[in-house]
C-alpha cells in the first residue's frame, strides 16, 4: 500500500518539512551593497522618514479625510473659544506647556535590575564600590543590582548633570557596570571592525566605538548566551581585582580613558 | 562603522522577511534598507538585555507591510526556475527533480492564495525558521497567539492544496 504523499494530506509537521524545503529555493534579492548603503545614509546624517500618514493615507483615505474634517472643525472652534473647547469628558487645549522629560528614576529604563544600596553592591562584587576623581561624578544617581549575570551584576548610573556627557533620550550619561568573574561565565564584548585597543595604561582594557552587541554566555562547555545587550553608547571596558567593569556612555576615546582611569575603589 | 557589521549580519534575513511579509522583490531591498536606518535611530530606545534579531525583523516587517498597502497590492512567493541538484549517487533522477519542482511550485502558489495573517505566520515559522517567541515578536501578536493562528493557518493552506491536487 503506497503511502499518500499528496500535500494537502500530510499532517503539521510534514507540512512544515515540506514548507521549510522551499525556503532556501524562493526568489530573493540580493541585498548586495546593503551594509554600505546603509552606512552611507547614517553617515549622511540621514533622519528615517516618517511615513505612517502617507501609508496611511493610501489605506484609507476616506476614513482619514472624514477623521481630517472633524479636526479642522474642532480647531476652529477652539480658535473661536479662545484656545479652549470641551466635548463630554473631553477637554483639548492648543498650546500650552512642553511636557517634561520622563520622571522616570534613573537607570531604571536600561534594564539593569533593581536598585539596592550601597553596601549590598559592594557584597555582591566582593569589593568597595569605585569612586571617580572626576568633580563631575560625584555619588551615582542610581546603584542597581542584576542577578542574571552570573554572582550578580552592579551598575552605577550617573543622570544628567553639567559637565557630564550627553545624556541618552532615557537621561542617562553615564553607566558603569561591574561584575565578578566566577567559573566558567565569562563576558565577551563582541569587537567589530577591529576597533578593540589597549588604551588604559596598567591594564588591559578595550574601547568600542559605535553600536554593539554583548553577549554573557553562562556556564558549560557548550556555553550559550543567557543575555544579549545591544549599546547605543561607547564603551570602555577593562577589568580590575577580578572584576570587570564597563563604563557606557557618549564618550570620545579619550574622553573614556580619562573618566575609566578617575575611578579607584572607595 | 561598528553597525555596518550588524547589518552584514542580518541583511539576508531582513530581506527574507520583508519578501516573506508582503513586499515586492524589488522593494524588499528598499524595505530591508529603511529599517536599518530606522533602527539606528531608534537604538537608543532599544530596551537593553532584549534580543535585537526580532526587534530589527519587527522593523523590516512593518516597513514591508506599509510599502505593500502603498502599492496596493500583494505579490506572490516566486521560487527560482534552476534547481540545484546533488551530485552523485543521491541525485535525483531528472524526472523526479521536475516532480519535486512542480511539488513545491503547487506548495508555493497555495501559500501565496492564502490572506496576509496566515502566509505571515506560516513564513515566520517556516521560511524564515523563527521559534514561537521571535515569530510572536514579529508579528506583534501573543506567543500562544502564534500556535493557535499557524494551526489554523495551516488548515487552510491544506483546503487550498486540496483544490490544487484535485
Amino acid at each position: 500500500m503506497t503511502a499518500d504523499r499528496r500535500l494537502s494530506a500530510l499532517d503539521d509537521e510534514a507540512l512544515g518539512a515540506e514548507l521549510r524545503g522551499i525556503a532556501d529555493r524562493l526568489v530573493m534579492p540580493s541585498g548586495a551593497g546593503l551594509p554600505e548603503r546603509v552606512t552611507a545614509r547614517i553617515v549622511a546624517g540621514e533622519r528615517p522618514r516618517t511615513d505612517a500618514w502617507r501609508h496611511a493615507l493610501a489605506r484609507r483615505p476616506v476614513r482619514l479625510a472624514v477623521l481630517a474634517a472633524i479636526l479642522a472643525l474642532l480647531l476652529l472652534a477652539a480658535v473661536v473659544t479662545g484656545g479652549r473647547l470641551g466635548l463630554p469628558g473631553l477637554e483639548i487645549s492648543v498650546g500650552g506647556p512642553t511636557p517634561s522629560a520622563a520622571a522616570t528614576p534613573a537607570g531604571v529604563a536600561l534594564d539593569l535590575g533593581g536598585p539596592v544600596d550601597e553596601a549590598t553592591a559592594a557584597s555582591v562584587i566582593g569589593r568597595p564600590l569605585p569612586r571617580s576623581s572626576d568633580p563631575t561624578l560625584g555619588p551615582p544617581d542610581a546603584i542597581l543590582l542584576d542577578r542574571r549575570v552570573g554572582a550578580g551584576q552592579v551598575a552605577m548610573v550617573w543622570g544628567a548633570a553639567g559637565g557630564r556627557p550627553s545624556p541618552d533620550p532615557t537621561g542617562t550619561s553615564l553607566v558603569l557596570t561591574m561584575f565578578r568573574a566566577a567559573g566558567s561565565d565569562q563576558l565577551e564584548l563582541k569587537a567589530v571592525d577591529g576597533q578593540v585597543e589597549d588604551v588604559v595604561a596598567g591594564g588591559p582594557a578595550i574601547f568600542i566605538r559605535d553600536p554593539h552587541e554583548i553577549f554573557i554566555f553562562g556556564p558549560g562547555v557548550e556555553p550559550s548566551p543567557i543575555a544579549v545587550r545591544l549599546v547605543g553608547a561607547n564603551v570602555i571596558a577593562w577589568r580590575a581585582n577580578g572584576i570587570t567593569y564597563r563604563l557606557e556612555g557618549a564618550l570620545t576615546r579619550a574622553e573614556a580613558i580619562r573618566l575609566a582611569t578617575s575611578f579607584r575603589e572607595g | 562603522m561598528a553597525y555596518e557589521t550588524l547589518v552584514r549580519r542580518y541583511a539576508d534575513l531582513a530581506i527574507r522577511t520583508a519578501v516573506v511579509v508582503g513586499a515586492a522583490p524589488d522593494e524588499a531591498e528598499d524595505a530591508a534598507q529603511d529599517a536599518f536606518v530606522k533602527a539606528y535611530a531608534a537604538l537608543a530606545r532599544f530596551r537593553p538585555g532584549a534580543a535585537f534579531r526580532p526587534w530589527l525583523l519587527r522593523i523590516v516587517a512593518n516597513e514591508a507591510r506599509n510599502r505593500r498597502r502603498s502599492a496596493g497590492r500583494r505579490t506572490s512567493l516566486a521560487l527560482r526556475a534552476a534547481e540545484d541538484r546533488p551530485s552523485g549517487d543521491a541525485a535525483p533522477s531528472p524526472e523526479q527533480a521536475v516532480l519535486d519542482h512542480e511539488r513545491r511550485l503547487v506548495l508555493t502558489d497555495a501559500l501565496a492564495a492564502l490572506r496576509d495573517e496566515d502566509r505571515q505566520v506560516i513564513g515566520a515559522r517556516y521560511l524564515l525558521d523563527l521559534s514561537e517567541a521571535e515569530s510572536a515578536l514579529l508579528l506583534g501578536i501573543p506567543r500562544g497567539t502564534v500556535k493557535s493562528r499557524l494551526s489554523r493557518a495551516l488548515g487552510r493552506l491544506r483546503v487550498v492544496l486540496a483544490e490544487a491536487e484535485r
